[in-house]
């Protein structure tokens, strides 16, 4: 009986082997992306995973290169008027889809305006509202056609906006803004995204997805820079848990993976040197305080819960790879970042000497409930502040939840102080505006200052860059004083590379173009 | 059990042993967080990370906490949460399963229908559920547990019941006309409690796998306490970096099991009266 | 069995519409227009009792609906590309499962009170303390990164498969192993045993041909609680070798609230243990004529 059970079962996994794919060929880059893209519709984009993805099937007006600085994508050049509220590019006239069909600035005003229709439902509708008219089309109260965004003729295309906003070639860089095709939507409504219907007109082309099992994607002859692109398949791997993503690298499987465990860095720092590619994001992780509800309207309170909290000792102990401390809660390493702010330092007596102005003391200590999303390394970082909190005299609760309750209850206001991030952009302004009373639910502690909002938006009307970067960090300074927030730390990227892998390069984006890559020496 | 079996119980030598064992295991548990040096919950600046020590016997987490402290504190919380689910699961699953078993019929079906039922949604469901819906507490998780581990417990009871029922004692009940839900209460349960309560400790074990399944999802007990589910999910993500994290609160999980299992294992030979085992 | 079905699934549509946040809960906050663009799309807006009306309707022409957070599939699309897999995994290690228990549980009978008996009575008692959560990072650890005989995930090949099966299936062939052992020494204690002995029936001869068939009802009775246990191991395995299952999709899909996703999984899920439950009624039949089916 143990035979024939033995047989039966070796019999029936090779079968299932062999319905199952091949092992990957010789030329394919794996990659283990950080999680399961939700879809590969740009306009319905929304998580990192898939901007990893989508970047190699299309190419916007502008694109990035290797190292993240942002060069011409479909537009050869652009101009921009006096006042900044006239843009004006001309598109490559080679440019064409993957299917063969000529790319025209037609497509990019389809796609606009698909994205800011109501219908198409886009999560990062918000993103583009600087477009004119785009706010009230995504509400619903002017038909898509009215959108600012004309093609003049087939390659010249003019986008107008509702204010200057220097940073726009940046905004062009997420998927949201990447061209659609039109033939390809027509003919195939919602189901264009499936891969044999695919048309795109990046380096790649989708060409098979295997739900949780891997993104597959082939070169794409048709691409502008067809020549360059010295990798013929890519495969991405969604992987749930960091540590499956480094044993399977370890065990030679992944050539690239996206995150590996954070208590692993210093090991796999001495023991794999030449693969490891730590870099900082642009990105800001911060505390939000809520500032709507007792006690923490009382900026001494939020003062004092800043004040307890020594930043270097989170980044250099307990994290302590690279991770670097800021007070600012635009991040030190974004173009244009501007040192600002009470940057007193931190004091545990000065913290007690606050909260007892404000009324608390050891009979009467200030509860604090703090939430956190569960990872490992939130759980350190956020121990870590409770301790140093507990050492002022205050009384910390703990309360990690998943990513999705975590956001719903910041939204809902339903937190006192909490854990949140932010991160995508190469300009202050992007980090700044969280603090606007208009930004929206982002602005997670509900802070309303009318000082900050006047010159905020002062600094919105502002078409210089100098002068709106002056004026952004002059807004800054107000907002820090009043502590609704509190600035930690710019959080690092961990990325291992295989030596056989070139033209890979960190960069602040932490987006790596598989078009820049090539293989060096046989794979 | 009768008085006899109690001592036979204790009698062979590898029960004396489990039992002095657990015994000491329980002793740890209970008064180790409050010999060892460290507070479960203190950060040690200087040792974060840190393998085992003279200082720090199991090592320190990657907060920098003594594990030693922690994996007892684990061992308490998770051993708490075992014995208060088992017990939650029992005031469902006993009368549940009584009553059904004893009555028959239309009742029996409709009741054994609703077991079925229960059995087909997926358990995590239901906890994930009621965390969300009720904020997160270690209390919640006892309730969520035993909440949905009653349906095993009914099933057993219900066929002892309906042995009972045939009984001669509960027949001549039902001749002097006790009403049947004092037939239920006074000769059903009584005679069923028995074999229930070994059955109790085999499901403390697997009590305890299930709340460290909990954890692993993110949806167990709160920091800074912690439960050995907790500690060995965190451990596992550690297994290059500080194998010690996974090791010792792993193996404090196996020794508390093995004993359980073992004590479980020959109480339910004991009641049920299957073969002696000769060891 | 219909009636089953509709009443689990009626019971988990409100149970995840009771739970807080929604599908469009995420890191990037989105503004409430935004939001509510969303809701409309995905008919998310409608009364609860019309989205319930809508789902069995759906439901009742094969529909099962788009998943929030996987956008570009359909819930059917999900599931038929997961379940070969589950099933195939899960299959296996409930097959070696029983098997090894059986196996091990008439050698155990077979040499009751015996140093074999008692050898694996410890072995069997260890195995029942190593869930899939422990199991599997000792064997990935041992197997694949110290070792390096084996791959730590994916599915490529059959011998993917070894590592999440075998963490899979410990505590289960611990199980079957006890119950089976118990099982057959009570059947060899029927009467029917002891003629056979005394006829001059060799051992192994009257384990096979006497006790085994008798002693296999409770076992295999074991088989579908087993199967709906299992799940929960499943769902570690899956995590941790990342293998593209189903049962992924009961823990994510009901913490991203990605509602239809979860109702479709606990609908495959709920068909395939009832299924089971028919096949093994229908095998004690063959195995024993005398047991009546209701």
């Amino acid at each position: 009986m143990n035979r024939t059970f033995i047989t039966l079962v070796a019999t029936l996994a090779v079968a299932i082997g062999v319905s199952l794919d091949a092992a990957p060929e010789h030329d394919t880059l794996n990659i283990g992306n950080s999680a399961e893209p939700g879809t590969l519709d740009p306009h319905r984009y929304f998580a990192n995973a898939e901007e990893h993805i989508l970047k190699d099937l299309f190419v916007g007006l502008t694109t990035m290169s290797a190292d993240g600085e942002i060069q011409p994508g479909v537009a050869e050049s652009w101009t921009v008027s006096d006042d900044g509220l006239q843009w004006r590019f001309a598109l490559n006239q080679s440019a064409s889809w993957s299917d063969g069909q000529p790319l025209t600035s037609e497509d990019f005003v389809f796609g606009l305006r698909r994205h800011q229709d109501p219908k198409t439902a886009s999560p990062l509708a918000h993103f583009l509202y600087c477009v004119k008219n785009a706010e009230a089309i995504n509400h619903g109260n002017l038909p898509p056609h009215e959108l600012g965004i004309v093609a003049q003729d087939r390659h010249t295309l003019v986008i107008e906006l509702e204010q200057p906003f220097p940073f726009l070639l940046e905004r062009l860089l997420y998927p949201i803004a990447y061209p659609i095709p039109k033939h390809a939507v027509d003919k195939y409504g919602d189901a264009w995204v499936k891969a044999e219907n695919w048309v795109s007109n990046g380096a790649y082309v989708l060409n098979e997805w295997r739900p949780r099992e891997y993104v597959e994607l082939r070169r794409n002859e048709q691409f502008l820079y067809a020549d360059d692109t010295a990798i013929s398949k890519v495969r991405y791997y969604p992987f749930q848990e960091p540590s499956t993503a480094y044993n399977r690298f370890v065990s030679g499987d992944m050539d690239i993976i996206q995150g590996y465990p954070h208590a692993l860095v210093r090991k796999v720092s001495q023991e794999r040197p030449n693969e490891v590619r730590n870099a900082p994001l642009q990105s800001m992780m911060y505390l939000v305080i809520n500032t709507r509800i007792m006690p923490f309207d009382d900026v001494r309170v939020r003062e004092a819960l800043a004040t307890a909290i020594y930043r270097e000792r989170i980044t250099n102990q307990i994290l302590g790879v690279g991770e670097l401390p800021s007070a600012t809660l635009s991040p030190p390493i974004v173009a244009g970042h501007r040192s600002v702010g009470p940057n007193h330092e931190p004091s545990t007596s000065r913290a007690k000497a606050l909260l007892a102005e404000a009324g608390f003391n050891n009979d009467q200590p200030l509860d604090v409930t703090l939430r956190y999303i569960s990872s490992e390394e939130n759980k350190r970082v956020y121990i870590a502040i409770a301790a140093m909190w507990k050492d002022a005299g205050i009384n910390v609760t703990l309360h990690h939840t998943n990513l999705a309750t975590h956001f719903s209850d910041l939204q809902n206001g339903d937190f006192q102080v909490a854990q949140a991030g932010w991160f995508g952009e190469n300009n202050p302004e992007h980090y700044i505006e969280l603090l606007w009373s208009k930004i929206g639910p982002a602005n997670y502690g509900r802070y309303e200052s009318q000082r900050f909002d006047a010159l905020f938006e002062k600094a919105r009307e502002t078409a210089d860059l100098q002068t709106r970067l002056a004026e952004l960090a002059e807004a800054e300074e107000v907002a820090l004083q009043e502590f609704p927030v509190i600035p930690l730390y710019v959080t690092m990227t961990l990325n291992l590379v295989k030596p056989h892998v070139g033209g890979w390069k960190t960069n602040g984006r932490n987006l790596h173009p598989v078009r820049f890559m090539n293989w060096i020496g046989s794979p | 059990m009768n008085r006899n079996n109690r001592f036979e119980f204790f009698e062979p030598l590898y029960i004396k042993v489990t039992v002095g064992l657990l015994l000491g295991v329980l002793f740890a548990i209970v008064l180790g967080p409050h010999t060892g040096a460290w507070a479960y919950d203190a950060i040690h600046w200087e040792a974060i990370g840190a393998p085992p020590s003279g200082e720090h016997w199991f090592g320190t987490d990657n907060a920098g906490r003594d594990l030693f402290a922690r994996t007892m504190i684990g061992g308490r919380v998770s051993l708490l949460i075992a014995v208060l689910a088992t017990t939650v699961s029992f005031c469902i699953g006993v009368p549940w399963g009584a009553i059904s078993g004893y009555l028959g019929g239309t009742t029996d079906q409709i009741m054994m229908r609703i077991v079925d039922g229960m059995y087909a949604i997926p358990y995590v469901l239901i906890v994930i559920v009621l965390v969300v819906m009720f904020g997160r507490n270690i209390y919640l998780l006892f309730i969520a547990i035993g909440a949905v581990s009653w349906l095993d417990v009914s099933r057993i009871v219900r066929g002892q019941a309906l042995v009972l029922k045939a009984a001669p004692f509960v027949a001549s009940a039902r001749a002097m006309g006790l009403p049947e839900f004092r037939i239920v209460a006074r000769h059903v349960v009584p005679n069923v409690i028995g074999s229930a309560i070994v059955f109790a400790t085999l499901m403390i074990p697997s009590v305890i796998i299930s709340e460290s399944f909990i954890s692993f999802l993110g949806l167990g007990v709160q920091e800074p306490m912690t439960s050995l589910g907790v500690l060995i999910a965190d451990g596992s993500k550690n297994i290059y970096a500080a194998p010690w994290q996974l090791a010792f609160p792993t193996g404090l999980l196996t020794v508390l099991l093995l004993l359980m299992t073992v004590l479980g294992e020959r109480l339910r030979r004991m009641v049920t009266g299957a073969e002696r085992s000769l060891i | 069995m219909v009636t089953t079905i509709w009443i689990v699934i009626t019971i988990t549509f409100f149970l995840l519409r009771v739970a807080p946040g929604g599908p469009f809960d995420s890191e990037r906050a989105v503004s409430a227009a935004v939001e509510q663009n969303l809701l409309i799309a995905y008919n998310l807006d409608d009364p609860l009792l019309q989205q319930y009306g809508n789902y069995l309707w759906g439901l009742l022409h094969g529909d099962l609906g788009p998943s929030y957070k996987q956008k570009d599939f359909s819930v059917a699309e999900l599931l038929f590309h997961g379940l070969p897999i589950s099933l195939l995994i899960g299959g296996v290690a409930l097959s070696i499962a029983v098997s090894t228990g059986l196996l091990l549980g008439a050698t155990m009978a077979r040499h009751r009170n015996q140093k074999l008996d008692a050898a694996l009575e410890g072995f069997v008692t260890c195995g029942l303390a190593l869930p899939p959560l422990i199991a599997a990072p000792l064997l990935v650890f041992l197997f694949s990164i110290v070792l390096g005989w084996l791959p730590a995930g994916g599915l490529e090949s059959p011998l993917h498969l070894v590592l999440p099966v075998i963490s899979l299936c410990v505590p289960y062939i611990a199980a079957f192993a006890r119950l089976s052992r118990s099982s057959c020494l009570e059947a060899l204690n029927q009467p029917f045993a002891t003629t056979a002995q005394a006829k001059g029936v060799g051992n192994w001869r009257l384990l096979w041909h006497h006790v085994l068939p008798s002693a296999l009802v409770p076992v295999l009775s074991f088989v579908g609680p087993a199967a709906a246990t299992l799940l929960a191991g499943s769902m570690v395995v899956e995590v941790f070798f990342s293998i593209p299952g189903i049962g992924h999709y009961f823990v994510q899909g009901a913490l991203d609230r990605d509602y239809t996703l979860v109702l479709g999984a606990v609908l495959v899920y709920t068909t395939s243990i009832l299924i089971l439950n028919f096949l093994v009624d229908l095998l004690f039949l063959r195995i024993d004529p005398r047991i009546q089916l209701h």
